[in-house]
């Protein structure tokens, strides 16, 4: 008799996780349409995203905010359980406290994947501003502590500017690999779109593959 | 008694969205009163992975026929020596391109009488079948922090990286496969060998034994949905074993 591979019963095992922070300017500042086309690009990106089964399973998405003060509005959740919130302004731009609580939730989503054999992919910070940060000089330290996880492969950071933003500062704080961008217009819909597309690239991407993005375009401005 | 082998290297689902070929490669060599089992895997990224593979596996398995060993220390040398040799084909084969254009994985394992030498760079992994029907996982996948990086034979100084472990017990049966497999065949917490997954592959290698037909149905087997749905990344596995007396 010839043994049946059929009857092969497979290891349960977790997905690979691809953790993925929005790090999120809710200034006063970003009052009226600006909030509004952000939220509505929140909504499509949790739309985006379930357009990939794959995705839905294995990007996890957390939401920081930083307006009155920095706080986490959304705890890691994987894509299919995201609800988008529908964020509210108030307040200055803590941008330092932000960054801080973004790297400390990788951080510590970090080793709960350790502790239970998850496997992961390099986790995402995505930071959208429309200000400079107001938490005095913290954001210098913070931007060291992102250039040295950015450098030690722990975070791969992107930072975008909304009309408004000191694109300067948010050049020293973003990593010097990886200039920031600049939003054209509130173009947050096509910002979102580009997101969920490289999220679903990186869960998909072979185990020892290097994952190609698409060049950020068709929602950033030319820079002169 | 004498060892047989069968095999199978099917291309993933992502490749057939992507064009690209299948990038596993494996082999084995009947040895005297032994056997010498190869299986690579060439990263996705790299532009001749395909041949990486290929030539990684054909390489190893001819410097361990050309010096057969003849007991497990000997079988040790061995190991480190075809990982070399593999390692310098991939060089000759790339001339002036680069040699990451090659990158690929490789598992080997080489059993003897007195025990079993396997030797592992990148991800796959090598679990043994003890004569007590014991299963064990015998080298696990070498990653980063992230579960898409390996380190392949083409990485700067790879041969430092090659892990090379020695049992010192005879062994009955061996399965090799590649990262593809790797979620459905382990437990990736504790790194254990499922053994329910082993069960009939180890079960095959029961007379009466057509070493083709065998290999034919596991690649029917790798290639089914069931198994496409749990991996979409190409998919190896060999397994071999000590026959039946006679």
């Amino acid at each position: 008799m010839s043994a049946d591979f059929d009857t092969a019963e497979f290891a349960d095992n977790p997905e690979p996780r691809c953790p993925c922070v929005l790090l999120l300017d809710t200034s006063g500042s970003m009052e009226g349409d600006s909030i509004n086309a952000l939220n509505a690009g929140l909504v499509a990106f949790r739309e985006e995203l379930g357009k990939d089964e794959q995705a839905l399973l294995r990007v996890e998405v957390a939401v920081v905010t930083f307006g009155d003060h920095a706080q986490v509005v959304q705890e890691f959740v994987t894509a299919g359980q995201f609800v988008p919130p529908t964020l509210a302004v108030s307040g200055q731009t803590p941008m330092a406290g932000g960054i801080n609580l973004a790297l400390d939730l990788i951080e510590q989503r970090k080793l709960d994947y350790k502790a239970n054999g998850v496997p992961y992919y390099r986790p995402w910070v995505f930071l959208i501003t429309d200000g400079e940060p107001t938490d005095g000089n913290l954001w210098l330290q913070a931007a060291q502590r992102v250039h040295g996880m950015e450098a030690g492969n722990k975070v791969s950071f992107y930072a975008v500017g909304v009309a408004g933003a000191n694109m300067g500062t948010l050049a020293r704080i973003a990593p010097p690999s990886r200039p920031p961008v600049a939003l054209d217009g509130l173009n947050y819909r096509d910002m979102f779109q580009w997101l969920s597309n490289s999220m679903s690239s990186v869960a998909r991407a072979e185990i020892d593959a290097e994952v190609p993005l698409q060049a950020p375009i068709g929602w950033t401005k030319t820079q002169a | 008694m004498s060892w047989r082998a069968y095999g199978a290297s099917v291309r993933g689902v992502s490749h057939d969205r992507t064009g690209l070929p299948c990038q596993d490669a494996h082999g084995w060599r009947l040895l005297p009163g032994g056997i010498a089992c190869a299986v690579a895997d060439g990263l996705g990224s790299a532009p001749r992975a395909d041949a990486g593979a290929r030539i990684a596996v054909a390489a190893a398995l001819d410097g361990l026929t050309a010096a057969p060993p003849e007991d497990v220390t000997a079988a040790q040398v061995a190991l480190t020596q075809a990982f070399a040799a593999a390692r310098e084909a991939l060089r000759a084969a790339a001339a002036d391109a680069p040699l990451r254009d090659f990158a690929t994985t490789l598992l080997l394992a080489v059993a003897v009488g007195d025990g079993v030498a396997v030797g592992q760079i990148g991800d796959g992994a090598v679990v043994g079948c003890w004569p007590d029907g014991r299963l064990e996982t015998l080298s696990l996948p070498q990653r980063g922090e992230y579960a898409n990086e390996t380190t392949p034979l083409t990485a700067h100084e790879a041969l430092d990286s090659v892990r090379v472990t020695v049992w010192p017990r005879p062994i009955q049966a061996l399965a090799l496969f590649s990262d593809g497999l790797q979620a459905l065949a382990l437990n990736l917490a504790s790194g254990e060998p499922h053994a329910p997954f082993f069960a009939p592959f180890l079960a095959a290698l029961a007379e009466p034994f057509d070493p083709d037909a065998t290999g034919a149905r596991l690649a029917d087997f790798l290639a089914a949905p069931r198994v496409c749905a749990r991996t979409d990344d190409d998919k190896t596995l060999l397994v071999a074993g000590l026959g039946p007396p006679g």
